[in-house]
């Protein structure tokens, strides 16, 4: 509720009213906070930082709520607040937490719109992540590359571009599989399910970010303008259904982009996958033997509630023995790249992706799968760093579907 | 002790940066806010903001701390997950501020049959840890998924467990390791599973309210898990319910590990939430144990036959898992939802029965705020561990009052609670003894009984660098 308010105020641009209505978001949801701090073990930053009562859903929450009512905007504690807000990983445990245990307050709404705050006061984002925010709006994409070089990657795959050609499924690949070469297999992956499913399907020519990096880091502006490109391209094509490789693509057209949903339907890739196999039943190569676990990502999981899908494609190889790490599904540890933290180095205790592979391991397992190209980015690195390589890999759902496809 | 100057406060951090690595000492105002409120409805105050938060990790840190803050008589309060229901986490004076998170290790000695765990362990961390195994941890609080360890036990609080069932959390306490006020460090209690006889330490620390020393590592006794059956009864009248509950102690049956209760209107609430039938009067959930299945069941229908007598609508032993677990957390979610629905935030008080007048009780308890001049404007919801002859009336408190008018109606609350604890010559079993709850101590047991625990707190903190305001109280409005 508080989101759409926000967007029908945007398309006024009364700013004052924009401001005003943040603030009341967060003072609204920090009145009611009882301190119970349920959301503090529930949150990521509980388990990756010292545990300071700050550094938590309800200490950041606190946090800008006091700024505001005890004018604590001044230079010295701009900063400070500013890092706190920019801690949170947006994965929505907390908000979880609070609706099944405590008051049920929009946490992360009360965040965000702290952050939004922070943007139009220029005190915020962190300074690594203007250059991500200036890249999109130049170049769309948060990574500086060239828009030009954005489908290199399809070359040989014999895939519709979409103009000038047309495609009932319209597949949405995302910057980070685009331009990141060792993610390229994933975007690979999934070309050729759909070919092999016969999916009439396309990439947008000029495919641009979706927007989501600006929202979470508080650019509300630049998310309009992307929300704005988009949907004037998904309207020229004649789309009729998006299919996303990453969940934060998935989410935004789906929860956040204005009147879209109505008339395009907007699916994860894995939730696709799903309604195809019912179609036509893959065949698989050979009988595998790896123990496989599932990271949950956040915009996945706890923001969609999809965690049975992935888990079930996975099923559906012969041989496959999935098992479940210690914190899953609702109660997922996030990998640390959400909520603009991808762009920014923040300083923790225990990095989350090298506590979510140490996760992995206990549980027996030596393929760490997921669904998400950021997720895949950190726990990769994660292994990388710790040389355990020989251990466990990471691997999209998509990468190990289409292997094992005969 | 008054407010300092921020250069006595850079000479603080200076002097904690030479006993705990700079980056666990935080003094930015926004921590400094967040570890110092609690669960009370009303906003912080500038004036009694801590200087400084620090997180030590081991016992020689906490020593050093403790012995630095006696040198420069600067108080210190330890903060667990800062849940404290009493007011005992909302500082009246500024100060250093123990955050206990970084002492969080647990270790399992099944061979001896006991765990070991420092004070900042989250209690639903041990839980599992303890359950995989085959144990089970022996208190429940409505706080496990956050309370530390250290609050706990500093509390020794049964909370939602039938103390008369298995006892209170002390009674597995086997050993603490303390650093005293002073700083200096001690050990108590045992390696054995045989709890000392004659005069034990530990029990200055175990329920002591954080007031004589910091409680830096706790082990408790392994206790095997049980098996359980799940019941329930339905009464058209609280009277007739509270028969019921006593002619279970009078009939001499086995307790129950949990029994809890809520009045119809606020199941009534519990019940939709979860999709159940309204129920047709107030009901009574309890969950009976033994070695095995049959046990279990044979001590819930002895249970049964006593609630029975007293001519329940309903009483049956509930044996489908998925009714049980609706049921079960109609109760748990009850304050929640009341949050939920209203917006606003729930606030309860502990009355405590004695046997013999449970019924008149209760009658007191469900006319809890009806002549308090602030907490009579608004709608009473009451339930609790009436197993445990506890009950919880409760509010919702709108987030529109300013401050003034929700301290009052928290002052009420503790007033009206001591007014009755008084009356049935009991006290809380839960949350702890001072702080909002000190007039009440000093009404029950008498002046002399104060100025003794003043006297032994002397003894043990003679600069009262610890958690002071606790013992003395919050001033009431
Ligand atoms: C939603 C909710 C439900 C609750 N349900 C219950 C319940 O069912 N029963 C119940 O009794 N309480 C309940 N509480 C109150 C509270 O959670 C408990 O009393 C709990 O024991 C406090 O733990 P804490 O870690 O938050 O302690 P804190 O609030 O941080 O501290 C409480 C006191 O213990 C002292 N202390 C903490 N650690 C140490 C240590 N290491 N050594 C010495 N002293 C120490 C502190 O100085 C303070 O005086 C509930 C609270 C909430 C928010």
């Amino acid at each position: 509720m508080n989101r759409e308010k926000m967007t029908r105020d945007l398309d006024n641009v009364d700013e004052e009213k924009f401001i005003e209505d943040l603030k009341e978001i967060i003072l609204d949801a920090a009145k009611r906070c009882r301190n119970c701090n349920y959301c503090f073990t529930i949150c990521p930053l509980f388990h990756s930082t010292r545990g300071f009562m700050s550094q938590t859903p309800s200490g950041i929450m606190q946090s800008i709520n006091y700024a505001l009512r005890w004018n604590l905007l001044k230079r010295e504690d701009q900063e400070i607040l500013r890092d706190l807000l920019y801690l949170c990983t947006t994965c929505n445990g907390c908000v979880l937490r609070c609706k099944s245990k405590a008051t049920g307050l929009p946490v992360l709404d009360a965040i965000e719109a702290g952050r939004k705050l922070l943007r139009e006061m220029m005190i915020g984002p962190l300074p690594q992540q203007r250059k991500p925010l200036k890249d999109i709006y130049l170049y769309g994409n948060p990574y500086g590359e060239k828009p030009e070089t954005r489908v290199d990657w399809l070359k040989g795959l014999n895939v519709k571009m979409i103009p000038p050609e047309s495609a009932e499924v319209l597949f949405y690949v995302g910057c980070t599989t685009a331009y990141e070469p060792n993610l390229h297999p994933i975007g690979k992956s999934l070309v050729r399910l759909f070919q092999y499913l016969h999916i009439n399907f396309g990439i947008l020519k000029e495919e641009v970010c979706c927007g989501e990096p600006a929202r979470r880091m508080g650019d509300e502006g630049l998310f309009r303008e992307m929300m704005t490109r988009n949907l004037d391209q998904f309207k020229s094509v004649g789309i009729k259904t998006i299919v996303t490789i990453s969940p934060h693509c998935f989410n935004t057209f789906l929860n956040e982009y204005s009147s879209i949903q109505e008339e395009i339907k907007i699916q994860h890739y894995t939730q696709f996958l799903a309604e195809a196999f019912k179609r036509r039943t893959p065949l698989f190569k050979r009988e595998i033997s790896s123990v496989i676990t599932y990271h949950d990502p956040c915009y996945l999981g706890k923001h969609n509630q999809i965690f049975s899908t992935p888990r079930e494609l996975l099923k559906m190889i012969p041989g496959v023995k999935l098992v479940e790490m210690k914190m899953t599904k609702e109660e997922s540890l996030c990998c640390g790249g959400g909520g603009g933290r991808m762009f920014a180095e923040v300083e923790e205790e225990r990095r989350l992706s090298d506590m979510r592979i140490a996760q992995a391991l206990e549980a027996g397992a030596n393929i760490v799968a997921t669904a998400c190209p950021w997720c895949y980015k950190m726990l990769q690195t994660s292994i990388q760093d710790a040389n355990l390589g020989n251990k466990i890999v990471v691997k999209d759902v998509a990468e190990i579907l289409s292997e094992e496809l005969n | 002790m008054t407010n300092m100057e921020s250069s006595g406060i850079d000479r603080i951090v200076k002097e904690l940066a030479k006993i705990v690595p700079e980056k666990y000492i935080l003094t930015h105002i926004f921590e400094r806010i967040k570890s110092s409120i609690d669960t009370f409805p009303y906003e912080a105050e500038r004036r009694n903001l801590p200087y400084a938060i620090v997180m030590p990790k081991t016992k020689e840190e906490v020593s050093e701390i403790l012995k630095y803050a006696n040198r420069i008589r600067v108080p210190v309060f330890i903060r667990g997950s800062g849940t404290s229901f009493t007011g005992a986490s909302r500082y009246q004076v500024p100060g250093i501020v123990i955050n206990t998170h970084r002492m969080d290790e647990i270790e399992i000695y099944e061979e001896f049959g006991f765990f070991e765990c420092g004070p900042g362990c989250i209690c639903e961390s041990v839980a599992k840890e303890i359950e995989t195994r085959g144990f089970f941890l022996p208190f429940a609080p409505g706080s496990r998924l956050i309370a530390s360890m250290g609050g706990l036990i500093a509390n020794n609080t049964s909370a939602h467990v039938v103390d008369a069932s298995i006892g209170k959390p002390g009674d597995y306490v086997l050993g603490l390791e303390v650093v005293l006020p002073n700083g200096e460090i001690i050990e108590t209690g045992t390696k054995g599973l045989r709890r000392p006889a004659g005069t034990d330490l530990t029990k200055f620390f175990v329920g002591g309210d954080g007031l004589f020393g910091m409680v830096t590592k706790i082990r408790m006794r392994l206790v095997p898990a049980f098996e359980m059956a799940y019941g329930i009864a339905i009464y058209k009248d609280l009277k007739s319910l509270a028969k019921g509950v006593q002619r279970i102690y009078r009939e001499r049956r086995p307790l129950p590990l949990f029994m809890e209760f809520m009045e119809k209107k606020t199941a009534e609430i519990g019940y939709k939430i979860k999709g159940l039938e309204i129920p047709k009067g107030s009901v009574i959930l309890f969950v009976s144990i033994g070695n095995s299945k049959e046990g279990a069941s044979q001590i819930a229908n002895q249970i049964l036959s006593s609630l029975v007598a007293e001519n329940p609508i309903e009483a049956q032993q509930i044996e489908e898992v998925e009714l049980w677990e609706k049921l079960w957390s109609s109760r748990e979610v009850i304050g929640s939802y009341l949050m939920q629905e209203s917006g606003n935030q729930w606030s309860s008080a502990e009355v405590v029965s004695n046997l013999m007048k449970l019924e008149e009780c209760m009658d007191d308890a469900s006319h809890f705020n009806y002549d308090l001049p602030v907490l009579s404007q608004l709608t009473l919801y009451l339930f609790g561990h009436i197993g445990g002859l506890t009950m919880h009336p409760g509010v919702i408190i709108p987030k529109e009052w300013d401050n003034e008018k929700k301290k009052r109606a928290v002052d009420e609350k503790f007033q009206r609670e001591a007014e009755l604890n008084l009356k049935y010559s009991t006290c809380g079993g839960e949350w702890g003894q001072f702080a909002k709850r000190t007039p009440f101590f000093i009404k029950r047991y008498g002046k002399e009984s104060y100025e003794l625990v003043k006297k032994i707190k002397k003894t043990f903190d003679p600069n009262n660098i610890l958690n002071p305001g606790v013992l003395e109280g919050e001033p009431q409005q």
